[in-house]
């Protein structure tokens, strides 16, 4: 975590959270970032870095839920904690849906999308806008990329990916829109911006993600990188990392008020 | 993958990052129409080696006992933080 981003545990909803603020971001202005990590893995201590970059290039404080993990929690734990946290923003702090967007990386992009489908489900107003980072959101594995893209893949293998996906839903119907938002209608939704590495077993979720999307009249981004893998906005020290907080940054600072 | 309609594309040549934004009412699917045109960008060094990286601990790893839940908790970070942890984490 930079030195200077001051990190405050609190509650959200009876989740444990932290807010992270860098100096200068405005405290209005929440960005709800949620941690990847297969839903087994990850913690402020693996995303707080990343979390942090990114709210310092929204400008705006980040809340970081550590919302419960899989196989101790499988489907649908992750999502109730991400919709308290949701709820304790919203009707706890009393910040407007406007002011307020989601940021998540993989499985964390996933829980993103299955929280503006439920927001939007439940009739609520919905989050001004929302950045993804190689999103997971076909737990079917059912996108061309899982075949096509296994021997560009630095980090996973098909087998993995499956293995993740069964031990979250621990039997649950894949589909299901909250463990597999791509399955959801997605009229309605805030602003995406999608970002993904051609070199990544995933890559077919984001575009059909973002296809679905556009095609529902959401006002959708893709951008793709060329032979980069899954979640590169992590890799700390890269100009391609770098760039990609700059675009979100850029992104969220035009649309959340 | 792809759509026939094509989008529109900035590329932004400092960090190889191609850049797709359709329209409302259209879809192109970036990947295909970026090649298309050519210039695809290669990763810079930097994140090369951090791909090598990644390569050689998913070779060790094909060799090697899956750690545990609690090992894997312990070390995980994604990116280049868990170039650190190349021989526990996923």
């Amino acid at each position: 975590m930079p030195r200077d981003v001051l990190v405050t545990e609190v509650t959200a909803g009876g989740v444990p959270a932290h807010w992270l603020d860098a100096p200068g971001t405005d405290t209005g202005r929440v960005l709800l970032f949620l941690h990847g990590g297969g839903y087994q893995l990850g913690s402020l201590r693996s995303h707080g870095e990343l979390a942090a970059r990114l709210g310092r290039a929204s400008e705006m404080r980040v809340l970081f839920p550590e919302y419960r993990l899989a196989p101790e929690h499988p489907f649908p734990a992750a999502i109730d904690d991400v919709l308290a946290a949701w709820r304790w923003l919203r009707a706890g702090q009393d910040v407007s849906a406007g002011s307020i967007a989601l940021a998540g990386d993989s499985v964390g992009g996933g829980l993103a999308v299955a929280l503006l489908v439920a927001v939007r489900d439940g009739g609520q107003a919905l989050p001004a806008a929302a950045a993804l980072m190689s999103p997971a959101v076909d737990l079917t594995s059912s996108g061309a990329s899982m075949t096509e893209r296994a021997d560009q893949d630095p980090i996973f293998t098909p087998a993995m990916i499956r293995q993740i996906d069964s031990d979250y839903l621990a039997g649950a119907d894949p589909t299901t829109p909250l463990a597999s938002p791509l399955f959801a209608p997605l009229a309605g939704l805030p602003p995406l911006l999608i970002q993904a590495g051609t070199a990544e077993l995933l890559l077919s979720d984001s575009e059909r993600l973002a296809k679905a999307a556009a095609e529902a009249g959401v006002d959708v981004t893709l951008q793709i990188g060329e032979g980069l893998p899954h979640v590169y906005q992590s890799m700390l020290g890269t100009p391609e990392a770098a760039e990609a907080t700059e675009q979100i940054g850029k992104f969220l600072r035009a649309r959340v008020r | 993958m792809g759509g026939d309609v094509r989008g529109e594309r900035e590329l932004s040549a400092a960090a190889g990052l191609a850049v797709i934004t359709p329209g409302r009412a259209r879809f192109p699917v970036g990947l295909l129409a970026a090649q298309a045109e050519g210039e695809p960008p290669m990763p810079s060094q930097a994140m090369q080696n951090l791909i090598d990286a990644f390569r050689d601990r998913q070779k060790a790893r094909a060799r090697q006992a899956r750690p545990s839940l609690e090992e894997l908790r312990a070390a995980f970070a994604p990116g280049a933080v868990s170039i650190r942890c190349l021989a526990t984490c996923w």
